[in-house]
């Protein structure tokens, strides 16, 4: 690394996360050891080499080889290589589980570009914003090929497969601009499909924020607000139809009801039983596959009639809107099927039009939030997803 | 399986001949000339060539194309380290940059590295070392050589016109939808190419097994024949699902329902798994033979027996199982579930003791010998201290934390590149070296030899350690355009290739003109041991003119016989550890 | 392979292949290296089951109906067909190693005509089903469906649903079923359930025409004489290695081709 030096690149590459602080220690020490186990060789094989090499008159001894050495070379090359092992699990750990209450930025992989789109609504392309000590969870899929989303700079990188969400998160700490580079290979635009990632200080931030939206922005998932994510997808909402069955219209009359599908007020992050006598977590991951393939699992007690939407229909962006509305909707949030007018982007605050003062009418908000049950009486064949 | 028999012989009370030919055969010494018939000599024509069912002339065979396609792959190489002295590209476009390093990767994989040694030495030896007139199925081992040919036609006829630039990967859906490149041609080609490595792990298998001479137990086998069996068992066990997995891909692409294709109803990662079920396992492939290269060779030069026979022997077989159980550490990052990682890498960390054991072993059979520094010696230092680094940082990327970062950057290509150039090259050009005197009788040149060596081991190290520091930085692999601040290393890395392309190129000169130039170089010019030294250079046509009878352990340098003419005096026994040979 | 054999011999000698000291090695070896073979051909299926197996535990439903469109009666005469071959070619060996060179040729026939046999029913079954357009293919079409909201629409879907389609509501009773349960976005990707049936089969049939040929080869030199030294059962032995192989996978093919639609929970009560 010394002869990086002088050569273009730094001593040390950068290091703008905690995570790449604890990731490069476990280098460091992998590094130590092996190359502790590379000279220990090195040196053998120096002092093997002048020693015995060949002299008039020498003679060569007859050595069959000890099990005891074999031993102690098998033994203790096992006990470093399982401390590797055992040491990066944390580590893995780490980058596996975002914090909990980190927003969530989704990032969309094309041929070749990136597409980011933060929680209040900003998007923004090869470009990403963070604020500086604020951890995000970042969601990451892809449109066509894989791809994948890498900061050297976090040492955190991640595939972006087509039909899978993949998440890993940051918490940058170090003001800066840093690389954002694809590295699963894509196709003829592979080396252009790199970015850069700024890390801006929170008065940074706030200004950036400034130039881009036209809300204040409120706490993160408590409403849809203009432009963000659960916005768009509420717009999609309504526009696939979705709340055509998904309302919460409980009149056993009407052929837009309830009946046909749960409600979904509530749904994320709930356990929902599904087909077969199992029952899945209803994470981002889920509600994905029950859009694009809604008979892999389904919902127990509904009939299976529930569409698929192609990405011809949805686009992996849109798709993404969609979950995220759905993650947003709480109990209560759900609008009435007839408010179909979204605000637009720029209006002033209409907090109406998203659904939220017009409370649903019949039933009354579940005091059990998390359990999304079909509340309209079953009968003998089920209701769909 | 049988146990070594020799192991509960003890050999360390009596003196023995060292004499592997049947007494009434006079021995062949180095004051013997060429045979007057030997296997180049004794048919003459193109059809006695095309049409031979001679495993040495087989191996020649294969010689001549892996050559030219070495020197392909290498144009390749060349191309795309030219171009990447300069960020935004010096020579190519885009789309030929990803052919060139697509053509490079894929010739140097499938069309060289697999086959190379299997192919030649293979072919060549494995029946001489276990005492064999030929191999179990000669007319089966011609078949293999042309299936392997017209695949490489194909694959070479893909790359020509058209060309491939997926990646030697052929990850989907960029292969089986996006890629407007002939992923169909080339993926016939490593089929059928992937056929022939089949066969000749088959008949590699059944040789070994079948074919061995009277007294040649498990426990006395060459420790090449042991490398070569362990390889052709994942040859044969693993290669039929790739074979599958590029007829799915195929269908994908043909048909467009959705195998592998999300949005039709597939999943990429399918392919990823199978394609890695054969891929990893494929490096042992390429790797474990010229391990057993150098196990010929450090002996021979050394003067020793080798430190730790069954440890070597045994660590070959168990690289190749465990290694079957590793592909995921190639899919840390793609979603794959993160206990399934957990495991791959726990047993990454296995299959990478009994590499280490092997080098611990080979350093340790240099304790004690009389060490002499010809040309072949010089690859294997070369093999031992390059495959060092590359086996050490692969530990980097089979750990799942290290991996995060590392994974598809030079670091990377440079490590692959130190197991597999650094490895398997040095080690091919170690046994080319080291049999070129049996495989053809004549001598190369000695200075010119050595000086190949040491200018191949400078322009390697040079090419690939600023990968190393790359790859850290965070520089993604195929990447034709780059960020500027990698420029200098990228420079360092184009000398350090041109330094080693001139180093591949002195033995395609000498090599050539030793067989005009060259002196004869008599049976045995190493002094070796084993059954291969025991006939005339070149060989006659059936090897052995009776039947060889074994009675001893392979490496038994240091036991004086007729071999060891200038060890005049009394010779000292060393005890060993009981049953290490 | 079988075909390793000398090809003309009067003597006793050239019957051991040079190369080889003595017969019980050349034996040992052809053997051997028959079951090798047979390894990897193992496992070139294996890749394909793999496949197959995660695709039917993705789209269960799917596999269902694509099973219950396939033609399970000519299937059944075929598989009758082929585990009779494989007794016939038991006895080859039997004939060949008792030097009864009549019976050795008639069972060799008869093993042939089993194999060809069972090649023209399943030429019959493929052309059943390219009649009935069960092809999967990218060739698309339209048909009246309604929207979620039960307004009438037109959706394109491949020709090969509306084929699927028809020939499930042809069948009646549970094919029907089965049919009207599915949405047309099923019945599109019931095409993965043919590319694997086409696939495997096709696959089968292969190894099918590659042993036929090689018993034809066989059966010629029988007539030649070349099996006359009993010591050439060899050959026969290993063919039928191969040969009793590709029964077995189709013992595989049969019932996760065929009876993939027998096993849903529906039909067990």
């Amino acid at each position: 690394m010394l002869l990086a030096e002088g050569l273009g690149l730094p001593l040390w590459p950068e290091r703008a996360t905690d995570f790449a602080v604890h990731y490069d220690w476990l280098f460091i020490y992998v590094l130590a050891v092996t190359t502790a186990a590379g000279l220990l060789v090195y040196a053998g094989l120096i002092y093997f080499c002048f020693r015995f090499a060949k002299k008039p008159g020498g003679q060569q001894q007859r050595i069959l080889g000890s099990h005891k050495l074999e031993l102690i070379w098998t033994a203790i090359p096992a006990a470093f290589f399982l401390s590797f092992f055992v040491l990066s699990i944390p580590l893995f750990d780490e980058v596996s589980h975002p914090p909990a209450d980190a927003p969530e930025i989704f990032v969309v992989g094309k041929q070749w570009m990136w597409k980011m789109q933060h929680p209040n609504g900003v998007r923004e392309i090869n470009e990403l914003h963070l604020q500086q000590g604020t951890a995000v969870k970042v969601t990451v899929t892809s449109e066509d090929v894989i791809h994948n989303f890498g900061i050297p700079a976090f040492r955190n990188k991640i595939d972006a497969v087509p039909g899978r969400y993949v998440s890993t998160w940051y918490r940058p700490n170090k003001v800066g601009t840093y690389h954002i580079f694809c590295d699963q290979y894509c196709g003829q635009g592979h080396s252009q499909m790199v970015g850069r990632v700024h890390v801006m200080s929170t008065e940074d931030y706030t200004a950036w924020l400034e130039g881009h939206k036209t809300d204040k922005p409120g706490t993160p998932g408590d409403r849809p607000t203009d432009g963000t994510a659960a916005w768009h997808g509420q717009q999609l909402f309504f526009k696939l139809q979705c709340i055509n069955c998904h309302n919460n219209i409980y009149d056993a009359e009407s052929p837009n009801s309830s009946n046909r599908a749960p409600n979904l007020e509530g749904l994320y992050g709930s356990i929902v039983p599904v087909e077969g006598g199992r029952s899945v977590t209803a994470d981002t991951g889920y509600l994905r596959e029950s859009i694009r393939n809604p008979m892999a699992k389904v919902h127990s007690g509904w009939k299976p009639i529930m569409p698929a939407y192609t990405k011809a229909q949805v686009s992996e962006e849109e798709l993404g809107q969609v979950v995220a509305y759905i993650q947003y909707l709480k109990q209560g949030k759900l609008p009435k099927r007839t408010s179909q007018d979204a605000a637009p982007v720029g209006a002033p605050n209409v907090p109406d039009s998203l659904g939220e003062k017009t409370a649903p009418v019949v039933p009354p908000p579940d005091p059990k939030p998390a359990e999304p049950k079909p509340s309209a009486p079953v009968d003998s064949k089920k209701g769909g997803k | 399986m049988a146990t070594s028999t020799a192991a509960t012989e003890n050999l360390t009370e009596s003196v023995l001949e060292l004499d592997y030919t049947p007494q009434m055969a006079p021995p062949v010494t180095d004051l013997d000339g060429p045979p007057k018939v030997h296997y180049l000599n004794h048919s003459f024509g193109w059809l006695s060539w095309l049409l031979t069912v001679d495993h040495k002339r087989i191996g020649i065979l294969y010689l001549i194309p892996l050559t030219i396609f070495f020197m392909c792959g290498g144009i390749a190489a060349g191309l795309v380290r030219l171009n990447l002295i300069q960020p935004y590209g010096a020579i190519l476009e885009l789309d030929q940059y990803n052919k060139a390093f697509t053509a490079h990767g894929t010739i140097m994989l499938f069309l060289f590295l697999i086959p190379v040694i299997p192919g030649v030495l293979g072919n060549f030896f494995v029946p001489m070392m276990i005492g064999a007139k030929d191999m179990a199925f000669p007319k089966l081992n011609l078949a293999s050589w042309y299936v392997w040919m017209a695949g490489a036609m194909f694959f070479i006829a893909a790359l020509l016109f058209g060309g491939l630039d997926t990646g030697w990967t052929f990850y989907p859906p960029y292969s089986s939808k996006y890629s407007h490149t002939n992923v169909l041609a080339a993926g016939l080609g490593v089929f059928i190419t992937g056929f022939s490595s089949i066969l000749t792990g088959l008949n590699i298998i059944a040789t070994v097994h079948k074919m061995r001479a009277p007294g040649m137990t498990w426990g006395r086998l060459p420790l090449f024949v042991w490398a070569m069996y362990a390889t052709s068992i994942i040859q044969i066990l693993a290669t039929p699902v790739l074979a599958m997995a590029v007829c799915l891909l195929a269908t994908e692409r043909i048909f467009q329902v959705g195998i592998f294709d999300p949005t039709l109803g597939g999943d990429p990662l399918l392919f990823q798994h199978l394609f890695w079920y054969y891929s990893h396992p494929a490096v042992y492939i390429m790797i474990l033979p010229g391990m057993g290269v150098i196990n010929e060779v450090i002996t021979c030069f050394s003067r020793k027996n080798i430190f730790g026979y069954k440890a070597v022997a045994w660590s070959s077989v168990g690289i190749a199982v465990v290694g079957f159980l590793v592909w995921g550490h190639h899919m840390f990052l793609s979603g794959q579930g993160i206990y399934l990682g957990l495991v791959f890498s726990v047993l990454t960390m296995l299959v990478a003791i009994p590499s280490a054991v092997k080098v611990f072993n080979w350093t340790a059979t240099l304790y004690g010998g009389q060490i002499t520094y010809e040309a072949p010696m010089l690859f294997v230092i070369g093999f031992i201290v390059l495959f060092t680094i590359g086996g050490l940082t692969g530990l980097f990327l089979g750990i799942i934390g290290t991996d995060i970062h590392l994974h598809d950057t030079y670091f990377v290509i440079a490590h692959f590149h130190f197991t597999m150039v650094g490895g398997m090259m040095f080690a091919w050009q170690a046994g080319l070296h080291f049999y070129w005197p049996k495989m053809t009788g004549k001598m190369y040149s000695d200075f010119w030899s050595r000086m190949a060596a040491v200018i191949m081991l400078v322009g390697f190290s040079l090419t690939f350690l600023p990968q190393f520091i790359a790859g850290y930085h965070g520089l993604p692999r195929r990447y034709p355009y780059y960020p500027v601040e990698f420029q200098m290393m990228n420079i360092l890395s184009t000398a350090g290739a041109t330094i080693q392309g001139f180093g591949y190129l002195m033995p395609a000169v000498y090599l050539p003109l030793s067989l005009f130039f060259g002196r004869n170089a008599g049976a045995n010019p190493w002094r070796a041991t084993g059954l291969e030294w025991q006939t005339p250079s070149p060989p006659t046509p059936h090897n052995f003119e009776e039947l060889p009878i074994v009675t001893h352990a392979p490496y038994e340098y240091a036991l004086p016989s007729k071999y060891n003419l200038e060890s005049g005096h009394a010779y000292e026994v060393t005890k060993g550890e009981s049953g290490g040979h | 392979m079988a075909t390793n054999a000398p090809h003309e011999g009067e003597s006793r000698e050239p019957i051991v292949a040079h190369h080889f000291n003595n017969i019980r090695q050349q034996h040992a070896s052809v053997r051997f290296g028959m079951w090798i073979f047979l390894v990897t051909e193992v496992l070139f299926f294996g890749g394909v089951l793999c496949a197959y197996a995660a695709t039917r535990i993705w789209y269960p439903k799917e596999f269902e109906a694509g099973s219950t469109a396939l033609n399970p009666f000519i299937a059944s005469i075929n598989t009758f067909l082929l585990l009779t071959s494989s007794f016939t070619i038991t006895l080859a060996i039997r004939a060949a190693y008792k030097g009864q060179h009549t019976g050795l040729r008639l069972w060799l026939a008869s093993t042939i005509v089993l194999g060809t046999v069972f090649l023209g029913f399943k030429a019959r079954e493929y052309y059943g089903d390219y009649e009935e357009g069960l092809i999967p293919g990218p060739l698309k079409t339209q048909v009246d469906d309604v929207d979620t909201n039960g307004k009438p629409i037109l959706r394109e879907v491949s020709v090969f649903a509306v084929n699927l389609k028809h020939v499930l509501e042809h069948k009646g009773g549970k094919a029907k079923e089965i049919s009207d349960k599915m949405t047309w976005n099923e019945r599109d990707r019931t095409q993965i359930f043919f590319v694997f049936y086409y696939g495997m089969t096709g696959l089968h049939v292969l190894h099918m025409i590659v042993g036929i040929g090689l018993l034809i080869w066989q059966l010629l030199l029988a007539q030649l004489g070349f099996f006359k030294p009993t010591e050439r059962f060899i050959y026969i032995e290993v063919m039928s290695l191969y040969w009793h192989f590709v029964d077995l996978v189709w013992i595989f093919l049969f019932p996760l081709l065929y009876m993939a639609g027998k096993h849903s929970m529906d039909g067990i009560f």
